[in-house]
Parts: structure tokens; C-alpha cells; sequence
């Protein structure tokens, strides 16, 4: 099978069923997508499949196939989209190990809605888990990221 | 206790970096050896394990071109310690913090002291060793600044990456003098100058972003799951499957109000006065297509010790007003015919709410079946039923997994 990923066109010709995270990070070394749970239970390991927010741990290759999947080193290519901008500005990360997974989840989210309101933040960012608190300034990035977007 | 710094470039250290023409220093905290009675009590830093309370060394080195380096010895974990106790060091150093790399130490006690990243001591233990050990640095640029010259220490200043003759207002940058500043004798822990707080730049200014801000918002920033080594393979343990069979729901009101609203469904039948979780099971069973005799071990909900019985008799493994001698004589055991909730239930393992408790029946149930229960193992588990029975009498889920499809 064929895909994009970041921009790049990639042949695939293991097995079909197997994650799409584990494709990324294990065969193309892009290990700025993480492993989180395995579940789809919290979001650090976001990618885009055509500009969607999906976990990849939970997608499988055959969905991949002929789709542009898109990862945290391929959201701008120096690194200065303007969700990532605002992270920085206001210095959201700590650990940083679920700040891909949120970076393209708020990315998405921005694409899809580019003036979110809280409940917009909140109900989409909810399945991105940090446990190091982060959230207030993800919420406030989102906004700054929003009005410089 | 007393700080030792010692100038390790001269000791074969960081050969690296040393050889590159740099200065490599370490601060070495180590007890006191006759000043302090044996076996006296130890606290803080100094309690801290191996061997010696709080044995740091901390790293500077600094190239030709002026790139300070900085060595952290401690994990970073999201409390930003990459780049704290290195800005106790530049700090103290006057660097210029644009000009600061950080390089991650490896784990090794006997170099870089205690490595626990733990407590909130990274910095509270470390703030004065870094702060000596960057001061050290400094007052050897100085010095090494001052021979160049021919000039007065006392007439030589560092500031932010660069050591100035005061009188003349010559300078020179720290790159231009690590070779030589290596070579300096490092001063004792008695003649540091340490800064007044008020001359601060870094330390509690808020002022420094985290050094990896940039690598953890491109998805650079390295993870101990991100190390990659030659000829790694990769792996994920196959287990075997455990189908769900069948199940049942039931939903009676509380009995605990009055007149117990047994039913609010308003459903009759053979129970109209409810026996809770008998219509649940009988769904189970009928769903799965298995009979009572074909169940091999049950993971029964405990919340009370009369509920085994009332379950038992309710799910129909024994006749009602049967149950009180089933369990008497033994069936239950994990060398029983109906072994029960082996891991002892909520007595001997926890009660961590409804649904948790009934999501520990299903991975016990899935453990049996699997052969994976270590001691608490029913030999030849083949079909489980759990089972999350309130006593409040609110509902019942039954649910029967086994290890072949229905």
C-alpha cells in the first residue's frame, strides 16, 4: 500500500492490522509521536490522517492506506505553526512526553474551528491527558494561537 | 561537610571536551572525615544514600569558542531541573545563557553523587554545590585573565561571558581563556566569592524559558522510549484470547427503601419479588449457550460476605435456602467445585467502587482462563463467570468468558 506522511510518499507492504503509531516511530524513526496507552485513551499518540486529529495507536495501516498522515515533525516545516508559536510563548510544557499529541490535537481542533470557545477547547481537548497539570496554559495557548492564527 | 572542587581536565576527565582546550571542573561535597564524630546523625543532603550525603559533580566546560557546557546530572520529569540547576551554574559562572548547552549526565553515583531524582531535593540539595561550583569557574576565568595581563586579580571582573580589566576596559571572552583558566588552581571552598542574591540574573527571575521548549514542540525532545540501538528489534507479548460468551443485566430498585421497590421495571415472572441477579445470570447463560456445571471458576462481587451465598443461590448453583451449607462444606475453595474469587474478593484485595470492583472480577476471570494467576490459579480454567451483585440490590451484571468462541 502507499501513503503520505509529511508530505512524503511512503510504501507499506507489512501487515495491514498493524498500528499506524508503531509504523512511525519503529519504521520511519519518527519519534516525536508517543506511545501512550495503547488504547486510545490519551491522546499522546495524535496524529493528522488528512488534517483529522486520530490516535494512531488505535488506527490501523489499511486506514492509512492513500491518506496523508501528518506528525509533529510535519505540522510546519520549521517548526512554526502558530499553535506551536504559542506554546512556546506561553511555555506550556513541563515533561513535554503528551505535548505532540496535544500540539496536533489544538492544531486540528483550530482547523476545524479557528475562533474556539472554552467549551470548544475543553470538550475537544478532552481525551489529551497531561499529567503534569498543563491544561490552563493549553486552553490559553489555543486562544493566543487562535487570535495570531 | 565540605566542598571540594577539583579540576578534572587535569585528572583525565571529559578527555573530550578537556582536550578540545577546555575547563572541565567538578564540586565534590564530602562529609567531613575527623571533624565529625563516627555514626553521627546525618540529615538533609547529607542523609541522602551513597555513601556520602550529597556527592555532586557537576560539570562545566567551556571550548574555544565560548559554548559552556553544563552537565545535569538529575532525571528531568517535567519539574524543569534541566534547566535549574544548570542556571545555578551559569549563574553563578556569569554566562552568558545564550551561550549554555546542557548535556544530560549518565547514571553514575560514584562521579556525579546522588542521582535520586525524588523529593524535591534536586535543587534544594544542589543549589549550593552548583552555585560553588560555577563561582569556582568564574574565579578562574578572573585569574587566568589577570596572568594574561599581568594585572591584579582584584582588578579583573567577569560579566556575562566575558572577564574586563576595570582600569583599562580590556576584554576577554571566557572562550579565549578556558585553556588557560583550566589550568588554574581551583580555590578552596573557604575563599569562593559567591554572588549576593541581589546580583542575580537567572536565579529566580522567571525569566528562563525550559531549555527543551523547542525540541518538545517539534516533537525533537528525547524520551528514554525514544532511544534507538543498532539492530533493535521490536516485540509485544502475544496472549491468548478470551471471548465473552454471554451476559446479563438486571435492574431492580433499592431494597433498602419502604416498601423495597423491587422491580421498577414493573417485569414479573417466576421472581416477581426479585432474587437480584437471577434473571441476569439466566441471560448469561442462555446467551453463552453453557450450563452451570460448565463454569470452572466464578468471580463473584463480595461487597458483604452473605452476598457469595445469596449469589450462588440467585445465579442458580445451588437451591435457595442451599447456599449457607454449599459454602460450609467447602465448594468454593480454590480445590473446590465452584472455587470463588480466589484472590479473596474484597476482604483480602480491595473495594475500590462498583465498576472498578467488577472490572478486577473480569481480568481475574481473563487471568484464569489464561493460565496466568500464579498461586491463585484454578487448575484447568476454561469457562469464568463474574459478576458485579449490589447488595443494594440495584442491579447485577453477569458476564461468562471462556477460552473458546461460543
Amino acid at each position: 500500500m502507499k501513503l503520505h506522511v509529511n508530505g512524503q510518499e511512503r510504501a507499506f507492504d507489512g501487515d495491514a492490522s498493524m498500528p499506524l503509531l508503531w509504523y512511525l516511530r519503529d519504521e520511519l524513526g519518527l519519534t516525536g509521536t508517543k506511545f501512550g496507552c495503547g488504547i486510545a485513551q490519551c491522546g499522546a499518540c495524535t496524529v493528522h490522517l488528512d488534517g483529522d486529529a486520530v490516535r494512531s495507536c488505535q488506527t490501523a495501516m489499511s486506514d492509512a492506506e492513500g491518506r496523508a498522515v501528518t506528525t509533529i515533525e510535519g505540522l510546519d516545516p520549521r517548526g512554526d505553526h502558530p499553535v506551536q508559536k504559542a506554546w512556546r510563548a506561553l511555555g506550556v510544557p513541563q515533561c513535554g512526553y503528551c505535548q505532540s499529541g496535544q500540539i496536533m490535537q489544538a492544531a486540528s481542533l483550530l482547523r476545524q474551528t479557528p475562533h474556539p470557545t472554552d467549551s470548544d477547547i475543553d470538550s475537544t481537548m478532552t481525551g489529551n491527558i497531561c499529567r503534569c497539570g498543563t491544561y490552563p496554559r493549553i486552553r490559553a495557548a489555543i486562544k493566543q494561537a487562535a487570535q495570531e492564527g | 561537610m565540605r566542598a571540594i572542587i577539583e579540576n578534572v581536565s587535569r585528572r583525565g576527565f571529559l578527555t573530550g571536551l578537556a582536550s578540545a582546550g577546555g575547563l572541565a571542573l567538578t564540586a565534590r561535597i564530602v562529609p567531613m572525615g575527623g571533624a565529625c564524630a563516627q555514626g553521627a546523625a546525618k540529615y538533609g543532603a547529607e542523609a541522602m544514600p551513597h555513601g556520602t550525603v550529597n556527592d555532586p559533580h557537576v560539570f562545566i566546560s567551556i571550548t574555544k569558542d565560548g559554548t559552556v557546557t553544563i552537565f545535569c546530572h538529575r532525571s528531568e520529569m517535567g519539574q524543569g531541573v534541566r534547566t535549574g540547576n544548570p542556571m545555578v551554574v551559569a549563574d553563578e559562572l556569569d554566562a552568558d545563557w545564550s551561550r549554555i548547552k546542557i548535556a544530560q549526565a549518565p547514571g553514575d553515583e560514584l562521579r556525579y553523587g546522588n542521582q535520586d531524582t525524588d523529593g524535591s531535593r534536586s535543587t534544594r540539595h544542589f543549589l549550593r554545590p552548583m552555585r560553588e561550583c560555577g563561582a569556582a569557574a568564574r574565579m578562574m576565568l578572573e585569574a587566568a585573565a589577570a596572568e594574561r595581563w599581568g594585572v591584579e586579580v582584584s582588578d579583573v571582573e567577569a560579566r556575562n561571558h566575558v572577564v574586563v580589566h576595570k582600569p583599562s576596559g580590556r576584554m576577554l571572552g571566557y572562550g579565549e581563556l578556558a585553556a588557560e583558566a583550566g589550568a588554574m588552581p581551583v580555590p578552596a571552598s573557604s575563599k569562593l566569592k559567591l554572588k549576593d542574591p541581589s546580583q542575580f540574573r537567572y536565579i529566580g527571575r522567571g525569566q528562563v524559558p525550559i531549555v527543551d521548549i523547542v525540541d518538545m514542540t517539534t516533537g525533537r525532545a528525547m524520551y528514554g522510549i525514544d532511544t534507538r540501538l543498532p539492530g533493535m528489534k521490536y516485540a509485544v507479548v502475544a496472549r491468548p484470547p478470551v471471548y465473552v460468551l454471554g451476559s446479563g443485566f438486571d435492574f431492580y430498585g433499592p431494597s433498602y427503601q419502604h416498601p423495597p421497590a423491587w422491580d421498577l421495571t414493573g417485569r414479573s415472572g417466576t421472581d416477581p419479588n426479585g432474587v437480584v441477579g437471577r434473571r441476569a445470570a439466566d441471560l448469561a447463560f442462555a446467551h453463552a449457550g453453557v450450563g452451570r456445571d460448565d463454569v470452572d471458576v466464578l468471580e463473584l462481587y463480595d461487597p458483604f460476605s452473605f452476598e457469595i451465598i445469596r449469589q450462588l443461590e440467585a445465579f442458580r448453583f445451588c437451591q435457595d435456602g442451599e447456599g449457607g451449607p454449599f459454602v460450609a462444606d467447602g465448594h468454593i475453595a480454590i480445590d473446590g467445585s465452584h472455587p470463588v474469587t480466589t484472590d479473596g474478593g474484597t476482604m483480602s484485595f480491595s473495594h475500590a467502587g462498583t465498576n472498578p470492583q467488577m472490572m478486577q472480577r473480569a481480568i481475574r476471570a481473563v487471568q484464569q482462563i489464561r493460565g496466568d494467576a500464579g498461586p491463585l490459579q484454578v487448575p484447568d480454567a476454561h469457562i469464568a463467570l463474574c459478576s458485579n451483585g449490589g447488595a443494594g440490590a440495584m442491579f447485577t451484571t453477569v458476564a461468562l468468558l471462556g477460552d473458546q468462541p461460543r
